[in-house]
């Protein structure tokens, strides 16, 4: 009996093991405050706590809770709700769908071999499809969804507007936006300096119109700055291209 | 037995404390409107972690220079009152007007150039809870 016991015990574990995937939703950890709800009043999240489809979980200001979603890791940022709606995982598929309510999280997904990966995140106005990647999101009504792609790529949809975004692009959309905005918004405002930027207010900018001539010497030419003499000097240029 | 009493109390404590911050962010996602209060809590939640109360937490942002002198703790949240706050709080140089008269009408263009908030953001605007989280999430973003 007992090594029959013993035979079953090890047939189970075997099984399980050998099994390419299985659905599960586990807390890996929480710093700070966070709570979930599956359905009835939310309760504190618990590291290593085991997560049903259709839980919802909600953190704190300076708090964030880290999940292990078959494989892939989602971590949700501080003052963030999002739901889990689907996970399902069979031999060769694996489909995931969180919505984001409100906040930002980050999702790093495996590309597992032989398996047909589908990793969605759902906001009120778009949906990134993720494979392999990993891709940062937020959404609040003052910014509309924001996706950026560390690494990889991915697509986002939103009513027949389909981009892919990766590298340096970030996607924007707005809540009452019906298209998304410039991919290489987020690029030119990091490595492209303006003269006058958007950010101005309209009487900044209508002193910088007034009087920004004399900001700089109208009479001084390339010449004077450089050694009013002529002659040749040597610049040395390192173009780093993308920036890390 | 008074330490074990001592020990239950100061966990009793340590959980409620725990669990305030992420209620907190579930209540103010129901409001569709949120007062200065509020703010205020949020505020001291994300930068300091922690809250002692509304009358504690103006007089030390009062003390600062945070919070502006005048406010009304059940009057709603306004885009103005937030962004001044930040905008102290950061030390935000990005507005060359709010560097020189520290208006909320100036701390909203600051902190819409440091990205705290949306481009069409404006002074008078009333805040809902979600609008406010999503303000404090960037406050306190990595």
């Amino acid at each position: 009996m007992k090594l029959f016991n013993t035979l079953l015990i090890t047939l189970v574990v075997v099984a399980f093991a050998a099994s390419p995937l299985f659905a599960a939703i586990t807390v890996v950890s929480v710093k700070g405050e966070a709570l979930y709800s599956d359905g009835a009043a939310f309760k504190p999240l618990q590291k290593g706590q085991q997560l049903k489809e259709g839980t919802r979980i909600q953190t704190g200001s300076k708090s964030q809770a880290v999940l292990d979603i078959d494989g892939h890791i989602v971590t949700i940022k501080q003052l963030t709700l999002i739901k889990v709606y689907k996970n399902i995982a069979k031999k060769d598929e694996s489909t995931n769908s969180i919505g984001l309510k409100y906040g930002s999280i980050n999702a790093k997904v495996k590309k597992l071999p032989q398996v047909k990966t589908s990793f969605l995140i759902t906001t009120p106005v778009a949906t990134s499809s993720v494979r392999g990647t990993e891709q940062n999101v937020s959404f609040g009504p003052g910014f509309g969804m924001q996706v950026t792609v560390p690494e990889g790529e991915l697509l986002v949809q939103s009513n027949g507007d389909n981009k892919k975004v990766g590298g340096n692009l970030e996607y924007n959309k707005g809540t009452d936006d019906p298209r998304s905005g410039d991919l290489t918004q987020g690029m030119q405002n990091n490595f492209i300096g303006q003269m006058a930027p958007g950010n101005l207010t309209p009487e900044e900018q209508q002193m910088l119109n007034q009087y920004g001539d004399q900001l700089v010497d109208s009479t001084q030419t390339p010449a004077d700055v450089l050694d009013k003499t002529g002659g040749a000097a040597t610049i040395n240029v390192n173009l780093t291209w993308p920036i890390d | 037995m008074r330490i074990i009493t001592i020990m239950i109390f100061t966990l009793f404590m340590a959980t409620h404390a725990f669990a305030q911050g992420a209620m907190l962010a579930v209540k103010l996602a129901e409001k569709p409107l949120v007062t200065v209060e509020d703010a205020v809590t949020l505020f001291m939640l994300t930068t300091d972690g922690k809250t002692q109360g509304f009358t504690k937490d103006t007089q030390a942002l009062k003390a600062k220079g945070i919070l502006p002198k005048e406010y009304n703790a059940n009057a709603p949240a306004t885009m103005g009152l937030v962004a001044y706050m930040i905008a102290k709080q950061e030390n935000l140089k990005h507005s060359l007007m709010f560097t020189l008269f520290k208006s909320q009408r100036y701390a909203v263009f600051a902190c819409i150039a440091a990205g705290y908030l949306p481009a069409n953001a404006g002074e008078n605007i009333k805040l809902s809870g979600v609008e406010l989280m999503e303000i404090m999430g960037r406050l306190g973003g990595e």
